[in-house]
C-alpha cells in the first residue's frame, strides 16, 4: 500500500512524464525519428525515488496518457510507444536489479537502445515485412545512446534533488 | 555502503548511485558493437551491397514494380497519403518530394547499390536497389 504522499509524487512524476512525452511530440524535430525521449527521465528518476515498480507505472502512465489524448489507442503510434516503453522496461529494470552495478546513465543508456530496437522490430514486423529498416539502427542507435547518456544525466540530477524533497516530506532520514 | 537488490527504493538521497560506473561504460560499448553488427546479422552478409544495381524495385501497398536504373526519368507513385515523387538520374533513385510529414525518405538521400533501401512509412512506399551489374543475383530477403 503506497501512502498518499508517494501516490502524489508518483502522479507528479507521470504528469510530467506526459508532458514532456507530448511536448516532444509537438515540436518539430530537427532530425526526422529522432527524439530525446525526455519521458524516459521521469521513468528513471521514479526508479531512483521511489522504486522500479513506481518507475514501470510512469512509463505505462505516460504512455496510455499520450495514446489516449494524442492519438487513437490502436494507432500505429500508440502500438510502437507501447512496446518501446514495454522493451525498455525489460531491459532497465534488470539492470537495476543487478547490485550496485549500474547507475541511471548506464540504466538510461540500455533503456534508450532497447526503445529503438523493438521500434524498429515492431515497424518491420507489422508495417514493412522486411528487416531493411535494422539498416537505420547504426545510425538511431548510436544517437539513443547519445540521448541515453544525456538522460541519465538529468535523471541523477533530478533524482538526487527530488529525493530530498520526497524524504522530508514522507518524514523519513 | 547499502548492499542488495532494493537499494533504488531505500531512503536517503545517496542511495542510489551518482556517477556512471565502469560496468554502464561497458554496456554502453557492448552496445555500441551490437549496434554496427545487429544489421549485419539480421539481414544478413551484405556482400552485394557495394555492386551498383540495375533495377528499382518499389513497393506501395497496391502492389510492386520494377523500374530501370539505366534510363532518367521521373516516376509518381502513388501513396495513402498522396503522391510521391521519385528521380532516377545517372543510375540512382531518390525520393525527390514525398507528402509524408516527416520526409525521412527524402533525407535518406539517393541511393544505387544493390540492396540499398529508402523506405517511406507513413506512406507506405518502398524502393529498394535490385540486380548487381549485369547479373541475376536480386535475392528477395
Amino acid at each position: 500500500m503506497r501512502s498518499p504522499g508517494r501516490v502524489a509524487y508518483l502522479a507528479l512524476l507521470i504528469a510530467a512524464a506526459f508532458v514532456l512525452s507530448s511536448l516532444e511530440r509537438a515540436l518539430p524535430s530537427p532530425v526526422p525519428m529522432i527524439r530525446l525521449g525526455l519521458g524516459n527521465v521521469m521513468t528513471l528518476t521514479a526508479f531512483a525515488v521511489l522504486g522500479l515498480r513506481d518507475g514501470a507505472w510512469v512509463t505505462f502512465g505516460r504512455v496510455a496518457l499520450v495514446s489516449f489524448i494524442w492519438g487513437g489507442v490502436f494507432s500505429p503510434t500508440a502500438v510502437m510507444s507501447l512496446t518501446g516503453g514495454a522493451a525498455s522496461l525489460m531491459v532497465m529494470i534488470p539492470l537495476a536489479l543487478c547490485g550496485r552495478r549500474f547507475s541511471l546513465y548506464g540504466i538510461s543508456i540500455g533503456g534508450a537502445f532497447a526503445h529503438i530496437s523493438a521500434q524498429l522490430a515492431v515497424a518491420s514486423a507489422l508495417y514493412v515485412q522486411s528487416a531493411d529498416l535494422f539498416r537505420l539502427l547504426p545510425f538511431l542507435g548510436s544517437i539513443a545512446l547519445v540521448t541515453g547518456i544525456i538522460n541519465g544525466g538529468i535523471a541523477t540530477l533530478l533524482a538526487s534533488r527530488l529525493s530530498v524533497f520526497y524524504h522530508r516530506d514522507l518524514g523519513q532520514a | 555502503m547499502r548492499e542488495g537488490k532494493d537499494h533504488f527504493t531505500t531512503s536517503g538521497a545517496s542511495s542510489f548511485l551518482q556517477r556512471p560506473t565502469i560496468w554502464d561504460t561497458c554496456l554502453l560499448i557492448f552496445l555500441l558493437l551490437l549496434t554496427f553488427t545487429a544489421p549485419r546479422i539480421l539481414i544478413g552478409a551484405s556482400g552485394d551491397s557495394l555492386k551498383a544495381g540495375s533495377y528499382i524495385e518499389v513497393r506501395t501497398v497496391d502492389g510492386s514494380s520494377v523500374i530501370s536504373l539505366k534510363k532518367d526519368a521521373t516516376h509518381i507513385v502513388k501513396g495513402p497519403l498522396g503522391a510521391a515523387k521519385i528521380i532516377i538520374e545517372d543510375g540512382q533513385a531518390r525520393m525527390e518530394s514525398a507528402p509524408c510529414p516527416l520526409k525521412i525518405c527524402e533525407a535518406m538521400g539517393p541511393i544505387k547499390n544493390a540492396g540499398e533501401t529508402i523506405l517511406c512509412l507513413p506512406n507506405r512506399i518502398s524502393v529498394k536497389v535490385t540486380g548487381g551489374e549485369g547479373e541475376l543475383d536480386a535475392v528477395s530477403r
